[in-house]
């Protein structure tokens, strides 16, 4: 929970640092790219917003209202900041535009084309750094697959081993059952023969006798 | 420690005293055989107190003392483990010892009929030749039994573990032809195995490095005869690379050639292996200048 937070505060702090920045950008003057800026400002304020109003849910439960009035109160005056930048810059504007539209224009094409070279030299970065780690992860699956086979080799193998050992078990308690049985029978038969033995005995006895 | 040692090298003389006194008329008439158990168990109780010790070759003259009697007195099974056991010990001081045990042990587990655990024996005689002492054509000589003895009790995967081992030193040694006939028959197999489809590339890759430390036209028909094997070979990075080679080393342009490899080793790492037999195929354009 806490770390969630801290999480959303960072992100806070970033998107404000962003907006402080955007509107010094935008009163330094010499860009024609202000309304693209304006519109930027607008979309983090709106993000900021929705960020102070999921902080202020989470804090809720955690029970750390007071710094989310804080954070509001920094915002809108943020958003106040901006609004006389954006008032007095108007005016100013126009002038600029007219005076050093050529210069401008030129520095400005400059500046976008090495912001697209270097976007597009740490995009081709990241493209190549993930190709990498995709060959690496497919190389990882090769050979897991090839332990997974290797277990299934051994799995089966096993299974059949242990049929066979239940198999000979089987065999032998059958061969234990008969073995038990016979001697039943041994012993059976052993007292019978006592038996007659004795009766023989008792009928040889009572022969002599009388 | 010394205290234990002392135990062992007790225990050691009992048993053989009880082994001399069961050589007596009367011992042997009776109970003579548990005479000679005795001696094992007291055999076995000194190594391992010579094991806790750390005096490794008393322990595994020990283990090999009492296997000796096991043998003698026909417990083939525990004779085995024991050679085993000594031959862990012999590992840690002296290789060669280790190994000797390790083959008694696999000709009784042969003699016994039980070939996988005599492969494994064969495959850990391999290791050893491997790092201790770097002996590459013995252990080559070992991985070759243990991988006929594997595939004897149809365990291919073992089998094949055994192989790729084989024909990884083989390449090394400089015998191609039989590293790419193993490379291709396990490429061949893996194919067929929908688990293993995906270690095939790397396995003709490996073969394609192999033709080319031979002959570059070979090569391009081993590569041609892959990609019509497994047709998702063709879009790899490896058959990419190989094509590339080939290009270069026709023209014999050593940097091009440089280059590829470099372009490759960014993205995914060559390991010793790739590396040595690159840089023998990159020997090749200069020992061959260009007759053109």
């Amino acid at each position: 929970m806490a770390t969630l937070i801290q999480s959303y505060e960072q992100q806070y702090s970033v998107l404000t640092a962003d907006i402080t920045a955007k509107i010094g950008r935008l009163k330094s003057g010499n860009e024609d790219n202000r309304d693209q800026l304006t519109r930027e400002i607008q979309a983090n304020f709106e993000e900021a917003n929705d960020l102070l109003e999921q902080l202020e849910l989470e804090s809720r439960g955690a029970g750390a209202g007071s710094r989310v009035g804080a954070y509001r109160a920094e915002l809108q005056r943020v958003r106040d900041e901006y609004r006389s930048v954006l008032n007095n810059s108007s005016s100013y504007n126009l002038e600029s535009e007219e005076t050093y539209d050529d210069w401008s224009g030129a520095n400005e094409q400059r500046r976008k084309l090495l912001d697209n070279t270097e976007r597009l030299e740490r995009t081709g970065k990241n493209l190549t750094e993930g190709y990498r780690v995709i060959l690496e992860t497919e190389q990882i699956g090769a050979a897991v697959l090839q332990d997974l086979s290797g277990q299934r080799e051994t799995i089966q193998r096993s299974r059949g081993r242990l049929r066979e050992t239940d198999e000979q078990l089987n065999r032998s308690s059958r061969l234990m059952n008969s073995m038990i049985i016979r001697a039943l029978q041994d012993r059976f038969i052993l007292v019978m023969v006592f038996l007659v033995l004795g009766v023989l005995m008792c009928v040889g006895l009572y022969f002599s006798f009388s | 420690m010394a205290d234990n040692e002392q135990k062992a090298m007790q225990l050691m003389a009992e048993a053989e005293k009880k082994l001399n006194s069961s050589k007596t008329f009367l011992g042997s008439l009776f109970g003579g055989s548990s005479k000679v158990e005795e001696a094992v168990d007291c055999y076995l109780r000194a190594a391992n107190l010579f094991k806790m010790a750390k005096k490794w070759p008393q322990a595994g003259q020990a283990f090999c003392n009492a296997a000796q009697l096991h043998l003698k007195a026909g417990v083939r099974h525990d004779a085995a483990t024991n050679f085993v056991d000594a031959s862990n010990c012999y590992k840690k001081c002296d290789p060669n010892e280790a190994v000797s045990c390790l083959l008694k042990a696999i000709e009784i587990y042969t003699d016994m009929g039980r070939f996988t655990v005599a492969a494994k024996q064969h495959q850990n005689i391999a290791e050893l030749y491997e790092t201790e002492c770097v002996d590459l054509a013995r252990a080559m000589q070992h991985y070759e039994q243990a991988a006929d003895y594997f595939r004897g009790e149809e365990s291919t995967s073992s089998a094949n573990k055994c192989m790729l081992k084989l024909a990884q030193y083989a390449a090394q040694l400089e015998h191609y032809d039989k590293a790419i006939q193993i490379y291709e028959q396990i490429a061949k197999s893996s194919l067929d195995n929908s688990l293993l489809k995906y270690s095939a590339k790397e396995y003709m890759f490996r073969a394609a490095l192999c033709h080319l430390c031979v002959d570059l036209l070979n090569a391009q028909h081993a590569i041609e005869k892959y990609c019509g094997l497994y047709p998702a070979f063709a879009d790899t990075r490896e058959c990419k690379l190989i094509k590339e080679l080939i290009e270069h080393l026709e023209e014999q342009n050593i940097d091009a050639f440089t280059e590829a490899v470099k372009t490759y080793d960014s993205i995914s790492r060559l390991d010793q292996w790739y590396t040595t037999m690159l840089v023998r195929i990159k020997k090749q354009i200069n020992d061959n200048p260009d007759l053109r």
